[in-house]
């Protein structure tokens, strides 16, 4: 008995010991793993088609909605100008028919509440006994807004001095020239705001842009918080019963036109102490793919969320070149997106280029340790269940497998399928998704560091953007002595064999009617389009576009009145129109360059275009908004002509960039150029040119 | 009709929303360790998650005139590793746990934590045990993270559009008091800083007895209490401390020439070869039995700022395209009762949609862009700073004399019962979300018990909150927010010069 007590004393003793001695050189093990459980959200559907995804909180006493209306993308020009969503989210805010917006927000602040809409839906949340009053406001926002025009006005004030915020902001500027260097300017993704499009902006516009897309049909609200699936049910339906579905427009838009080589875009910042730096190129990768998961991860082992990231790692801890470098891969229904990005001191911006294409390149061709795949596989799930603490990560990701039709386990089985992730899996996706080869290298940065760019250019060219992706030219001196008149005599020399005026007017008076037939293509449209051009002396014409045998669209001068016939209906000419097209030669209207008094020409320069260089001339007539014409400086014909052109009240600015030049008869015209327009780019080819032709005069009129 | 609804809506409103229930308590433990941590503990098993944290009460007020900057490095130099865990290991183990961890430093605290699966307290526990016992710096830690502070600093002050308003208000605010530099800090300090310096800065401030440990999450709150004395009652105090470390960081030889440099030579070679084979638990129980464990008080600043004594103005050129105006205005401590209303004040200028500088600067008078206030929570009195960026076409000058009718209309007419109802509404919701993850929780209880003097002060702030009268905030508003006690800074876009 005595020996028993002894011997437990003595146990006792040594478990006090093993307490007491703690070996700090080892790591702690972990405990044992409480299981992940993703609570099952609720879904129904009302009968006008809104999705309804409930998550249920009692944690707390409150409760949030979030609406998502499901627009897709589309080109912002076309409706308006970009920004025309922000605008007509933000003046949602604005008032309803039965409230004015300082009853609004005051209506909001007393329940202590927040509402917020936006382009794509609205956010509110308040506490619980506060839910059905906030609910009625933010119904009667989305039915029954009131858009006031002086609403309108200041906030389209307020957008553009925010938008001059962006001209000094290193992280607008490279992500506005990241968007235009990967897309295009012509892609909804590549639209850029300017203070233009605000202008350009209308009530309509904006009334047009919910009018088209807010619809409960294409629209998810997410309830989340302290309420039951049977008081959602009724209040939602109370709140939105009456919103009438109806069909949304496919809008077609350009496609992605992938990098082939490395292309570096400079935006130069005054008296910047650092470099923003970017790597981007975009990627096929939809929400959801088979490689999602894996090429997540891969990019987390290069420089995705966690600090142990290789590019964090090199850049910041071993080289000190930075206080963080990281990169993105992400997927989207229209287009994905890889990028890298950090700040850099002035003088190891190349060297950072260097070492971070260099990781980009590593991620290919070295070899991906066990370890690291372990760590981001960890950092994955890590983040994944801690994300899962908030209720609306529950709700989101519910909303996200509806949206994008994912199976009903899709996140059920997430982390299962995170593990089953293999080495190999992961260099495939690096090999097919990282392009250290034909990536769009974005710097935003201090002038003195450019020239040490051009090494990272395929064609050791740098291409110098502004803020908003607008290529800055540098122009050189054109030389001594040269003058304007005679670089535009020149091209008229070229084009017509002879700059000698009673000669251009001889040539000009043996013409009475000519008809030119292009061919047009656009990106948004599948099937080539054939435009018909007929002139007719002295300034009468008519305009056919065609698809197929049908005629889409015309536009007509009879002489005295004109007008045009199209899919949105007739619309004549205006006074002011029709006299302008009296006093307009149709026939070789070059020539008036020589012969009108009217025309003031000022050479600034020679400027590069594709590689060439070309005198830059701008050409105004009368009062009208000056033209730029670019005329290369060997062939001396024109390569680029630009010009502010209005159209029904609204600036829209046009480029024609001149591709081929064709003699016919002796006479040298357009035979191939694109012409962007309102974020619109044609392809036109001259087809056929025919003088003299006889011209139906059925077709003047409508 | 539809007027009479309207204004029966609004006093239904405020029907409601008067009739505010006492929010749920927030529980938690606290307690102290001998060796003077504070522990507060919260237990919330909702999620299979933690928040481990530690709050060492050094800011950038505590710091050396010649030496600003040192807290906030220290904040880098502490993921550098420890006797136990090597360079860059501790995010990789927190990583490879599932888990994250980061670390903010402001002009009264220093802040470190971890959120991880509850799984692994005790790897939590055991990283910032290392870190309060022996964290290790060497020079290869020192020179990169100096480069990576520097980059900090460019990226997010020289480099971004009005990014030097803090620095520039309170050098002009303050002339005495160590709030007078931010806790980004000089450049050239660190360049000049020796490795004296950073023993020194280390051993004053990391200690427990100026250590607060906070946990919270999916907890046992008995368990918990077991493994925290587990990994933290051995961290010694007072002079062991550093004797402690010393035999840890110092090479053999310094170490028995900076104890024994008079022992005889047979003691010194013994010594020597104790050094190499025991450990540093064993050394101190063999030759430093003696040694004090008193704790050690932490030196706090004692600068008191003299009154501004009118106001101070400075115009900065900067590389910005809007003008902006910056004012800041001279504040009470956080914990004093002033401060409430003060918070309560600037809400109702800037709180919310129907805030007045929105509805007037913002939306009817159209002079700014935006109009923001924000009174800085500061341990010692500090700076109320509000903060305009103007619309375009609209000087600084023309902005600033808006902003200024509005205060001056607040101090002369004072406020209205539907403000105060605005606000309070407000503040009662903003408390659920405040407290909605284990994250902010923890830093939360940390806070006030540092700067409140209790963790509990988190159950009572609501009531301090409600408890604000009108006459409350005419009385701040025409004690603090006046010409006399504020300074005024101009940004203007360069090429305007």
């Amino acid at each position: 008995m005595k020996r028993n007590i002894l011997f437990i004393f003595i146990l006792s003793l040594v478990s006090i010991n093993v307490q007491a001695q703690l070996d700090r050189s080892k790591r702690p093990p972990a405990g044992e793993e409480r299981e992940i459980n993703i609570p099952d959200p609720n879904v129904f559907k009302l009968d006008n088609g809104l999705t309804v995804i409930l998550v249920e909180d009692h944690n707390i006493p409150k409760v949030s909605y979030n609406l998502t209306v499901d627009v897709p993308a589309f080109n912002e020009k076309q409706f308006g100008g970009v920004g025309v969503s922000d605008l007509a989210g933000e003046l949602l805010n604005s008032g309803t028919q039965s409230m004015t917006k300082d009853q609004m927000d005051k209506r909001v602040d007393l329940l202590g509440a927040s509402f917020n809409a936006s382009s794509k839906g609205f956010f509110a949340s308040s506490l619980k006994k506060h839910t059905d009053e906030l609910l009625k406001i933010a119904s009667d926002v989305i039915l029954n807004p009131s858009f006031p025009q002086d609403e309108l006005e200041r906030i389209k004030k307020t957008t553009k001095s925010g938008l001059e915020t962006a001209k000094s902001d290193p992280g607008t500027m490279a992500a506005n020239v990241s968007n235009v260097a990967n897309f295009g300017k012509a892609h909804p993704y590549g639209e850029v705001q300017t203070a233009e499009d605000v202008d350009n902006i209308t009530l309509d516009h904006v009334k047009m842009y919910h009018k088209t897309f807010f619809k409960p049909n294409i629209s998810y609200l997410v309830v989340v918080g302290d309420i039951t699936l049977e008081e959602v049910k009724e209040k939602v339906e109370k709140a939105f019963g009456s919103w009438k579905k109806a069909d949304v427009p496919k809008i077609p838009i350009s496609g992605v036109k992938l990098p082939s080589k490395n292309k570096v875009y400079f935006v130069p910042k005054k008296a910047a102490v650092q470099s923003e730096i970017r790597i981007t190129f975009p990627l096929d990768l939809k929400p959801g793919a088979e490689d999602e998961m894996a090429a997540k991860l891969m990019n987390n082992i290069l420089g995705g969320g966690v600090f142990s990231g290789r590019l964090m790692q090199n850049l910041r801890e071993d080289k000190a070149y930075t206080y963080g470098c990281r990169s993105s891969l992400s997927s989207d229904e229209v287009f994905g997106e890889f990028s890298t990005n950090g700040s850099f001191r002035n003088e190891v911006t190349d060297s950072a280029i260097v070492q971070i294409l260099g990781e980009i390149e590593g991620m290919i061709e070295k070899e991906i340790t066990d370890e690291e795949i372990y760590r981001a596989k960890k950092g994955m799930s890590g983040g994944f269940i801690r994300s899962l603490e908030s209720p609306s990560t529950v709700a989101y990701l519910a909303l996200r497998r509806i949206k994008y039709n994912l199976p009903a386990d899709y996140y059920k089985t997430y982390l299962q399928r995170l593990d089953k992730i293999s080495k190999d899996d992961l260099k495939a996706m690096a090999k097919k998704y990282l392009k250290p080869n034909a990536a769009n290298i974005v710097v935003v940065g201090n002038e003195e560091i450019a020239d040490k760019l051009k090494q990272f250019d395929a064609d050791g060219k740098i291409i110098k953007m502004d803020y908003k992706g607008d290529i800055i030219k540098d122009i050189k001196p054109a030389p001594e002595g040269l003058t304007a008149d005679q670089v535009v005599k020149d091209f008229i020399n070229a084009k017509f064999g002879t700059s000698d005026v009673k000669k251009l007017d001889k040539m000009r008076k043996k013409i009475k009617t000519m008809k030119s037939v292009y061919e047009m293509s656009l990106a948004q449209v599948p099937q080539p389009l054939v435009m018909e051009m007929y002139v007719e002396k002295p300034n009468k014409y008519i305009r056919l576009v065609k698809m197929g045998t049908m005629t889409v669209q015309k536009e007509y001068f009879d002489g005295e009145q004109g007008g045009s016939t199209s899919m949105q209906g007739n619309k004549k000419f205006t006074e002011e129109e029709n006299t302008e097209h009296k006093t307009a030669n149709v026939i070789f209207d070059d020539i008036d360059l020589l012969t009108s008094d009217k025309m003031k020409f000022e050479l600034l320069g020679i400027e590069e275009v594709n590689g060439k260089d070309a005198y830059k001339v701008n050409v105004t007539e009368g009062e009208n908004e000056p033209k730029t014409y670019l005329i290369d400086v060997e062939t001396k014909l024109p390569v680029k002509i630009e010009a502010v052109e209005e159209a029904e009240g609204q600036k829209t600015f046009t480029s024609s960039n001149i591709q081929e030049w064709k003699e016919i008869d002796g006479v040298k015209f357009v035979s191939k150029m694109e012409l962007s327009a309102g974020g619109m780019t044609f392809q036109q080819t001259l087809k056929t040119v025919e003088k003299n032709v006889k011209v139906d005069q059925n077709l003047y009129g409508q | 009709m539809k007027r009479i609804l309207t204004s029966l809506f609004f006093a239904g409103a405020i029907l409601v929303s008067n009739a505010q229930e006492k929010p749920k308590k927030v529980e938690f433990v606290e307690y102290d360790l001998p060796n003077g941590l504070h522990v507060i503990l919260h237990k919330n098993n909702t999620n299979p998650l933690i928040a481990v944290s530690v709050l060492y009460h050094v800011g950038s007020k505590d710091e050396d005139t010649n030496r600003t900057g040192f807290a906030h490095f220290f904040e880098h130099l502490l993921f550098e590793g420890s006797t136990n865990i090597g360079r860059g290991e501790y995010s990789e183990l927190v990583e490879d746990a599932g888990g994250s961890l980061n670390a903010n430093t402001s002009q009264d605290r220093t802040f470190y934590f971890e959120l991880l699966p509850s799984n692994e307290l005790e790897l939590g526990l055991w990283l910032e045990s290392e870190r309060m016992l022996h964290a290790k710096v060497d020079q290869q830690g020192v020179e990169t993270q100096r480069e990576v502070v520097k980059e900090e600093k460019r990226q997010r002050i020289d480099n971004q559009p009005y990014g030097t308003f803090l620095t520039n208000a309170f050098k002009l605010a303050f002339n005495e008091h160590p709030y007078r530099w931010m806790p980004i800090g000089s450049m050239d300090h660190l360049n000049a800083a020796t490795e004296e310096d950073y023993v020194k800065f280390y051993r004053t401030f990391y200690v427990p007895n100026n250590a607060t440990l906070s946990i919270a999450g999916d907890i046992d709150i008995e368990e918990t209490k077991k493994l925290v004395k587990k990994y933290f009652s051995g961290i010694p105090t007072g002079e062991k401390l550093n004797v402690f470390r010393d035999v840890e960081f110092l090479s053999p030889e310094n170490f028995v020439a900076k104890y024994f440099p008079s022992a005889p030579d047979a003691k010194k070679e013994k010594i020597l070869k104790d050094l190499g084979s025991k450990t540093t638990e064993e050394i101190l129980k063999m030759y430093f039995s003696n040694v004090s464990s008193k704790i050690i008080p932490i030196p706090r600043p004692t600068q008191v700022e003299p009154a501004l004594g009118g106001e101070k103005r400075m115009i900065v050129e900067d590389n910005v395209q809007l003008p902006a105006v910056l004012l800041g205005y001279r504040m009470p401590a956080q914990n004093s009762d002033d401060f409430y209303a003060v918070q309560i004040l600037n809400r109702i200028l800037s709180g919310s949609k129907s805030a007045r500088f929105n509805k007037t600067l913002v939306e009817k008078e159209q002079k700014a862009l935006f109009v923001q206030g924000f009174p800085l929570p500061l341990e010692h009195p500090g700076l109320a700073l509000v903060l305009g960026i103007s619309n375009m076409e609209v000087s600084a000058e023309d902005l600033e004399k808006s902003m200024d009718e509005q205060i001056d209309k607040l101090i002369a007419e004072g406020v209205t019962e539907e403000e105060m109802e605005i606000v309070k509404n407000k503040i009662e919701t903003d408390f659920y979300s405040t407290n909605s993850r284990v994250g902010g929780i923890s830093e939360s209880l940390a806070n006030f018990h540092v700067y409140f003097g209790s963790a509990d002060q988190i159950n009572k702030q609501m009531e301090k909150y409600l408890s604000v009268t009108k006459e409350d905030i005419m009385r701040v508003a025409k004690k603090y927010y006046v010409k006399d006690n504020r300074i005024v800074l101009h940004y203007v876009p360069k090429s305007e010069q």
